[in-house]
């Protein structure tokens, strides 16, 4: 083979081969992925049968993965119609919540999931800490003006945000069933 | 015939052929034979990328959580606050401890009083691997008493104590190194620094191994003796 022919397909190959492997693990590729709406779980991040795309990503963005055995952590950068979740528009998180012990909802910046800076210091919220109405479902909204009830400040000049819901001691996690698994709904509101 | 005549006549769609043979002259199922060497080699650097990113990452947990933790007993992480978070994506209510085992100096042990709503311990490799986790419900009890082993010390365990211990669990480890996570829920606000009270009284140790003549110097709590 020519020399020139030689070096051009090393060069596709690499520029392909490191390019698709980087947007696998930026996105949201896995094969062990669960989906339930808007919230994805990666229920065997950490574990030893870990698939490799799970891992790399998990390596990349140096969280620690909760074990099946401690909970299931959901994510959701897109709301329930599948438009990305931005700090200029406010989102109702609204429903009910699989079975689990504990459960918290926290907001980040989808980047790097950091947490949003806000003056009355709320970042999340816990099963324990919610104000639920009298059937035992909830409304939690996300803005970036104050809201009465739950409210979790967001930011506008915060661009893509990142909702995750950790279960802690859910049977989800421990082979309960996966099709039937009821996650909140995530309505978008006003925009600025 | 002059060369004049020869090259005048190629006109229309035929006029891009070169005369000379080259690279634009290879026929059609050499240029597929090129795209097929391509794509596999691009799907093999592609697994390779995603195999090698765990090994070649600088700023994965492990990194991060060595850099921050004390080499022995357990640190507390520094609550996350916007701007200040030493590890991405932690749950704000939740406390968290680490703690750095190195079996290569002896076994590692971890014991802690936990109250509180939530708590649950995992202990992971420098890669990234769960290998053993538990919470608060599949706990018998309200401590917890776990000792860590690699397989060489694992084996002189099982000749040592034939008769396993039901106080105290013993886990094989597949590395020498990693570390003990512990989280604990804050279910209010104000039972935050009883939680990281909790926590910060999780005791984490290796044991020296003992002398290999010598009466063994046990761990400090009591041991059922199989030669009794």
């Amino acid at each position: 083979m020519p020399p020139f022919q030689t070096i051009s397909v090393i060069v596709v190959a690499a520029v392909l081969g490191i390019g698709s492997a980087w947007l696998a693990v930026v996105g949201e590729v896995g094969f062990e992925a669960i989906r339930a709406g808007a919230w994805t779980s990666w229920p065997t991040a950490g574990a030893t049968e870990a698939d490799p795309y799970v891992r790399a990503r998990f390596a990349r963005t140096g969280e620690v993965p909760i074990s099946a055995a401690e909970g299931t952590a959901f994510y959701a950068n897109a709301d329930s119609d599948g438009e990305a979740l931005i700090g200029t528009c406010d989102y109702l998180v609204t429903g009910r919540t699989p079975a689990a012990q504990w459960w918290t909802l926290t907001l980040y910046r989808d980047a790097d999931l950091s947490l949003i800076e806000n003056p009355t210091e709320r970042y999340g919220y816990t099963s324990s800490t919610i104000l639920r109405e009298p059937d035992g479902s909830f409304d939690i909204v996300v803005s970036p003006r104050a809201r009465p009830g739950n409210w979790l400040p967001s930011d506008e000049k915060a661009e893509a945000l990142r909702l995750v819901f950790r279960l802690y001691d859910t049977p989800i996690a421990t082979g309960g069933s996966v099709a039937d698994i009821e996650m909140p709904r995530l309505e978008k509101g006003a925009c600025r | 015939m002059p060369v004049s005549d020869q090259i005048a006549p190629i006109r229309g769609p035929m006029a891009w052929k070169p005369a000379r043979r080259g690279w634009r002259s290879i026929d059609r199922g050499r240029v597929w034979l090129l795209v097929a060497i391509t794509l596999v080699l691009a799907a093999i650097v592609h697994i390779v990328t995603i195999l090698a990113i765990p090994r070649l990452a600088t700023r994965d947990s492990w990194s991060r959580i060595n850099a921050i933790a004390e080499p022995a007993g357990i640190t507390l992480l520094p609550r996350a606050r916007p701007g200040d978070e030493v590890l991405p994506g932690l749950d704000p209510s939740i406390v968290y401890g680490v703690c750095l085992f190195d079996l290569r100096e002896g076994p590692f042990a971890i014991t802690a009083p936990m109250p509180g709503d939530y708590w649950s311990v995992s202990f992971q490799t420098r890669d990234g691997v769960i290998f053993y986790a538990v919470n608060d419900e599949a706990a018998t009890s309200r401590r917890f008493d776990i000792e860590i082993r690699n397989a060489a010390q694992m084996r002189r365990f099982r000749l040592e104590y034939p008769e396993p211990d039901e106080e105290i669990l013993t886990i094989e480890a597949p590395a020498n190194t990693g570390f003990a996570l512990i989280r604990a829920l804050v279910s209010a606000p104000s039972m935050r620094p009883r939680v990281e009270a909790a926590v910060a009284a999780t005791v984490c140790e290796t044991f020296v191994p003992p002398p290999p003549v010598e009466e063994p110097v046990g761990p400090p709590r009591p041991r059922p003796n199989p030669l009794r």
